[in-house]
């Protein structure tokens, strides 16, 4: 986790009437600096993590060390302090903390054709006329 | 190449929308047409004397596409069916362009409609699912159109005009996405515009009840990533969901839109008086295609100052330039400023400061 004064400014602390950015949680936006010599790439990071599904983050052990997927692509610099990480999932920022995965348990597949059918026809969800069109389109 | 040449190629845009009509029959909460806003709002007062006829709306698509150089015009509302000869301005506009497509509340396109559209060559027809069942939907649209909207899904599927299905992420219809992408599923739709309401017009106040959470998104994109996947519908958001809010990287499936205002492919509107505006959400007027040309318009300043308005609280955030705070047409809308955090991230702030 970055130190506070890497991740939020002062300024953006005192608008959010916040002493210091752990109370937010890491924030996973660009953590360079603009006074960092290199101004030509703004990640410093690992490389994005396009892995994590969070599927299972019951037991996240993600230290969100991550500086942002798409830092790559976005040029715009900054002044040298960083927009505030208001990601609602993050938490109190604190090691291991969960993410959105909820309870750990993979999603289930999703219900074939024909359950789906039998639901909206049992729920009458479609007019007749369309259902029976659909029946007709899908046998 | 003259000065006015240079001009003249500088202003080129590859896409407009055009609002074919002010009239709508229905009646949602959410509405985001400037014009439905109250006289004492914030961006109120928005005129509609004075509304151009469709032999005028021809005439200015002609000079519209001539002058910008686009390639694609989106024709909207307003219920752009309910413009007085409103096939025939679909007509002109695939005479016009090589893509056209139409958003439409879905309660005008009869069977003989979708065969027309078809016949017209237009490229999608965009309707609004709100939810998976007749009641949800037809309360969140104040009409009675469910029925209508789902007929008119598979009418235009059969025809051979690709269905684009928006739907509107609220409080009141949380939970909703999955219903919508099933019968998306089942009607042959193969993308799904995912729009987070985003209040300018009269929707200003409907905020406290309408406005989604951030929970209510990510569920709404963990869905639209797991189904959209599974069953090859493409996702989009055109709504811009700030990436201090989302993570977009645990969404893979969903292609996230931002703010285009000042970019290479600004979403300009043409509207019912000729006036072209920044976006279908903005009163922001960069001037008015019956008594100016296009370049000229171009010039206009307001998407630079719209640019270099930003919340304090955005400024120095690496995404500073390419988000720009979410939808700032929505901030100056419900606030009266650019630059004041919109809805969606001042209800993030709020919370976070509270």
């Amino acid at each position: 986790v970055p130190p506070a004064d890497k991740v939020l400014s002062p300024t953006i602390l005192a608008a959010l009437g916040l002493a210091a950015c752990e109370v937010l949680g890491p924030c996973l936006l660009v953590l360079t600096s603009k006074t960092d010599s290199d101004t030509s790439d703004t990640d410093t990071g690992e490389p994005p993590d396009t892995t994590e599904t969070d599927a299972d983050s019951d037991s996240d052990t993600d230290t969100d060390t991550d500086t942002d997927a798409d830092a790559d692509a976005d040029t715009a610099g900054g002044s040298g302090t960083y927009g505030p990480c208001l990601l609602p999932t993050l938490g109190t920022g604190e090691t291991g903390d969960t993410g959105t995965g909820g309870s750990g348990a993979v999603a289930p597949p999703p219900p074939s054709r024909a359950a789906l059918f039998q639901r909206i026809e049992a729920e009458q969800v479609l007019p007749a006329d369309v259902l029976e069109r659909l029946k007709k389109r899908g046998s | 190449m003259s000065v006015t040449d240079t001009a003249a190629a500088a202003s080129q845009v590859p896409r407009l929308d055009f609002e074919l009509s002010a009239a709508c029959d229905h009646r949602c909460g959410h509405c985001y047409n400037v014009w439905n806003a109250a006289p004492s709002d914030p961006a109120g007062a928005y005129p509609l004397r004075d509304q151009l006829r469709s032999a005028a709306i021809q005439k200015l698509m002609t000079k519209a596409v001539t002058q910008s150089g686009c390639t694609h015009l989106t024709l909207t509302g307003g219920e752009p069916l309910l413009a007085v000869g409103a096939l025939d301005l679909v007509a002109h506009a695939t005479s016009l362009v090589p893509s056209v497509t139409l958003i439409t509340n879905g309660s005008h396109v009869p069977p003989e409609t979708a065969r027309r559209l078809a016949e017209l060559g237009v490229a999608h027809v965009q309707l609004t699912l709100l939810a998976g069942h007749r009641e949800q939907h037809d309360a969140l649209k104040g009409a009675v159109c469910f029925d209508d909207t789902v007929r008119a899904a598979l009418d235009l599927t059969e025809a051979g005009v690709a269905v684009q299905v928006c739907y509107v992420a609220m409080r009141e219809n949380a939970g909703q996405l999955e219903r919508v992408m099933e019968l998306c599923h089942l009607l042959g739709v193969r993308q799904l515009s995912y729009n987070r309401m985003s209040p300018t017009g009269g929707a200003i106040h409907h905020i406290e009840r309408l406005m989604p959470s951030i929970e209510d998104i990510e569920a709404d994109l963990e869905v639209a990533d797991r189904l959209g996947r599974a069953w090859g519908i493409a996702v989009g958001t055109a709504m811009p969901i700030p990436p201090c809010l989302v993570r977009y990287e645990r969404y893979p499936w969903v292609q996230f839109g931002l703010c285009s205002t000042g970019s290479a492919s600004p979403n300009l509107v043409v509207d019912v008086l000729g006036n072209v505006r920044s976006c279908n959400l903005s009163v922001g007027v960069l001037g008015n295609l019956m008594r100016q040309d296009w370049h000229e318009i171009m010039a206009s300043d307001y998407p630079r100052r719209f640019v270099r308005s930003v919340p304090d609280i955005c400024r120095g955030c690496a995404h500073e330039r390419s988000c720009q705070g979410g939808c700032k047409e929505s901030g100056k809308a419900t606030f009266g400023d650019h630059a004041h955090p919109e809805p969606l991230l001042w209800a993030a702030l709020q919370r976070d400061a509270s």
